[in-house]
């Protein structure tokens, strides 16, 4: 059975457009075949570092893996000695950390159906010369990741992009 | 350009015990996609267009993109992203016209995004569910959180098997819906 419902937008909506300054956010590229490893040091995080803001993970060179984690700025000193410690048995993996990163998300209606999302926001923010270091959209959610200094640029731009309807 | 059929499988994981019902996570949910195609897109030449140029070209040939993962350090930049099966002759297509080198780009064919619900921003789910694909082989062509859930990105024939897997570690509602969506949503202009 096929449905067609009509709508229109000028701009597109957003249900919330978020920034979280300050963070911290550590790259690690391994390889492939030792994703069971590095999987079972991602739990041991959750000890000391309690929780993520963004993971993201895609193939870097042949046979290798990128895995991004974002995090608060207070765990940043914890997640450098563990990955220390954890690097030393494993010379195939290189690590480095971001140390100020400027987090801002958002979400909107059925972002995972509709073509030109992504478009609007990266379009908008390349026009101001403003780069993303990360991004990982998935579901109704973009997450973008950007050089400390230029994260409150990129929440105006993209608060001027995209329209949140607030209530009168 | 490099099609593949099948993503490179992971080995070389250390033992893990079968999991006791107190240690298994209790989620919401786990869900499938529709079959997707994968691309990846590496450090375009002076030659290629940018990915924000290819972005647009993509949305202006109104072709979806229902995962993105993208990542930029000084030159280099990766990008990987879904779309709809049915979209990936002109995806090609597009690549071509912005003239991606065939070397910088990487396509499988047959892909599924397997989200989990919620991730409660926690390490010991995510790890879990990382070592759950790399213990039996599963790969991994990319994954996102988002707000609630973790994207990831594997081969589509391994879905059901996975998610028998992932039953191991984790527990699901009683009343949990179908893994597969009934329906499927399209913009068409």
């Amino acid at each position: 059975m096929e449905t067609i419902a009509v709508y229109w937008e000028a701009r597109v909506k957003v249900y919330s457009l978020t920034e979280k300054p300050g963070l911290a956010m550590g790259v690690l590229f391994f390889p492939t075949q030792r994703t069971g490893y590095w999987s079972g040091r991602l739990m041991e995080l959750e000890a000391s570092l309690n929780r993520f803001e963004l993971v993201t993970c895609h193939g870097a060179e042949e046979g290798r893996m990128q895995l991004s984690v974002v995090i608060e700025a207070s765990g940043r000193d914890t997640l450098l000695k563990l990955m220390d410690d954890w690097l030393q048995g494993e010379p195939s993996a290189q690590f480095m950390i971001e140390e100020q990163v400027d987090l801002v998300f958002l979400h909107g209606p059925h972002f995972q159906d509709r073509f030109g999302i992504a478009d609007t926001a990266f379009s908008a923010l390349a026009k101001n010369n403003i780069r993303i270091m990360l991004s990982g959209c998935a579901g109704t959610s973009m997450y973008l990741v950007f050089a400390g200094d230029e994260g409150s640029t990129a929440m105006k731009i993209l608060t001027d992009t995209f329209l949140i309807p607030t209530v009168a | 350009m490099c099609v593949e059929g099948i993503g490179s499988p992971l080995k070389n994981v250390e033992n893990v015990e079968p999991m006791e019902e107190s240690t298994r996570i209790r989620i919401g949910g786990i869900k499938f996609s529709e079959e997707l195609a994968h691309v990846t897109v590496v450090s375009p030449s002076r030659e290629e267009a940018s990915f924000d140029d290819l972005l647009q070209l993509l949305s202006s040939r109104h072709i979806n993109l229902p995962f993105l993962c993208h990542s930029h350090k000084e030159s280099h930049t990766k990008s990987s992203f879904c779309i709809s099966r049915d979209d990936l002759g002109r995806v090609q297509e597009a690549l071509h016209f912005a003239s991606y080198n065939h070397g910088n780009v990487r396509i499988i064919p047959s892909v599924g995004t397997l989200t989990l619900f919620p991730h409660r921003n926690s390490f010991r789910l995510l790890g879990l569910v990382l070592m759950t694909f790399a213990e039996n082989d599963y790969p991994i062509h990319s994954l996102s959180t988002s707000i609630s859930a973790i994207a990831l990105n594997t081969d589509f024939r391994h879905l059901d098997n996975i998610a028998d897997k992932l039953a191991e570690v984790v527990i699901l509602p009683e009343n949990h819906a179908p893994f597969r969506q009934e329906f499927r949503l399209t913009q068409l202009f």
